[in-house]
């Protein structure tokens, strides 16, 4: 059962990181902050830098970096042209197997 | 949220490289582009601050860094799925900080030394023989001087060793047993007993200061607290 949840949450971290930069950019501990606080997902920053960094490398995320008041300048993370088209599927992805196992499931328990 | 700049002394700036550098070893064992690599890293970086600045509202003590470390995901959690994570345990684990040897050792002589001190010399006031005195005062010396080589060893290892009380007990205790010799015997030639028991109160308060004011010392020295702040361009790529 754990390994389907780890496999589960780890399919769909890309969406949720794309989808929290979806509306306004955010720096990486912000994301990390984000994301921790969804129930369920359970993710830590191990997880999501390198997404950071992969989805950067794939031009799917536009970086700026500023000034942060506490230390080392911020790395601030927004959605290019790329990553808003691939959340975008993900999204209708994900809403028509949410919807089809919905239906599965609902089927099942009745 | 404190909002103030976190700056760290060289010490723990040093503590905080450790990790990346261990994040970095494992990135390029897992063969992540030096992009990538710098991205992580530079986030890691901040992630310790943002950390650091929630945690405290002055400049972070050594704890504070530990906690913070303690806080991030290990170093191997960075491997890519399909990694050998045994193979990264065994080649990446990264140091500990560690007490010195020398300095438990010296600190522990020390405690024993004064104690044999004290009946070395009731023995020789007693009509015993001065000679074991001379021995004495020689392992104490030896004492002493290893206890300043800890401090020395301490000091240089950018935060990779503690145990700086230890050491300093043990650096003091010659020059204060030998004060306390001497001041003991200018003491006994009183004949006043008010005068000696107020002589001696004084003299015990003068070691007190004596170690405190060596302990601040210790503090600037020994811990140097400068004001370096890690920046994303300093950690080798």
């Amino acid at each position: 059962m754990d390994a389907w949840v780890t496999q589960l949450r780890r399919g769909l971290i890309e969406l949720c990181v794309l989808a929290a930069l979806g509306e306004e950019e955010a720096y990486g501990y912000q994301i990390v902050e984000r994301l921790s606080a969804i129930a369920g997902l359970e993710v830590t920053e191990s997880t999501i830098y390198p997404l950071l960094a992969r989805l950067a490398r794939d031009k799917c995320l536009l970086t700026r970096t500023a000034a942060s008041p506490q230390g080392p300048a911020r790395r601030y993370y927004r959605l290019s042209e790329v990553g808003r088209r691939r959340l975008d599927e993900m999204i209708a992805h994900w809403q028509t197997i949410q919807k089809s196992v919905h239906h599965l499931v609902q089927g099942e328990s009745r | 949220m404190n909002s103030s700049m976190v700056e760290l002394s060289p010490a723990l700036q040093s503590l905080v490289e450790e990790r990346l550098d261990a994040i970095e070893r494992i990135l390029l064992a897992a063969g992540v582009s030096r992009g990538e690599r710098r991205g992580i890293l530079s986030e890691v970086e901040s992630h310790v601050f943002e950390l650091l600045a929630r945690r405290t509202t002055g400049e972070p003590t050594r704890e504070d860094v530990l906690a913070v470390l303690a806080q991030l995901d290990p170093p191997e959690s960075y491997a890519p799925e399909g990694f050998d994570r045994r193979k990264l345990n065994e080649t990446f684990a990264p140091p500990k900080p560690r007490e010195p040897e020398l300095s438990l050792l010296a600190a522990g002589s020390a405690v024993a030394g004064v104690f044999l001190l004290l009946v070395l010399v009731m023995s020789v006031m007693a009509g015993g023989d001065g000679g074991l005195l001379v021995l004495e005062a020689t392992a104490l010396l030896a004492i002493s001087i290893a206890g300043a080589w800890s401090l020395l060893r301490i000091q240089r290892s950018n935060g990779w060793l503690y145990g700086t009380r230890p050491a300093l007990i043990s650096a003091l205790v010659f020059p204060l047993a030998a004060a306390n010799c001497i001041a003991f015997l200018l003491l006994s030639s009183l004949g006043d007993v008010a005068i000696f028991l107020g002589m001696a109160i004084a003299f015990l308060a003068f070691n007190g200061v004596m170690i405190y004011g060596a302990w601040r010392v210790c503090e600037k020295l020994v811990m140097p607290r400068g004001k370096a702040t890690i920046h994303p361009g300093r950690v080798s790529l």
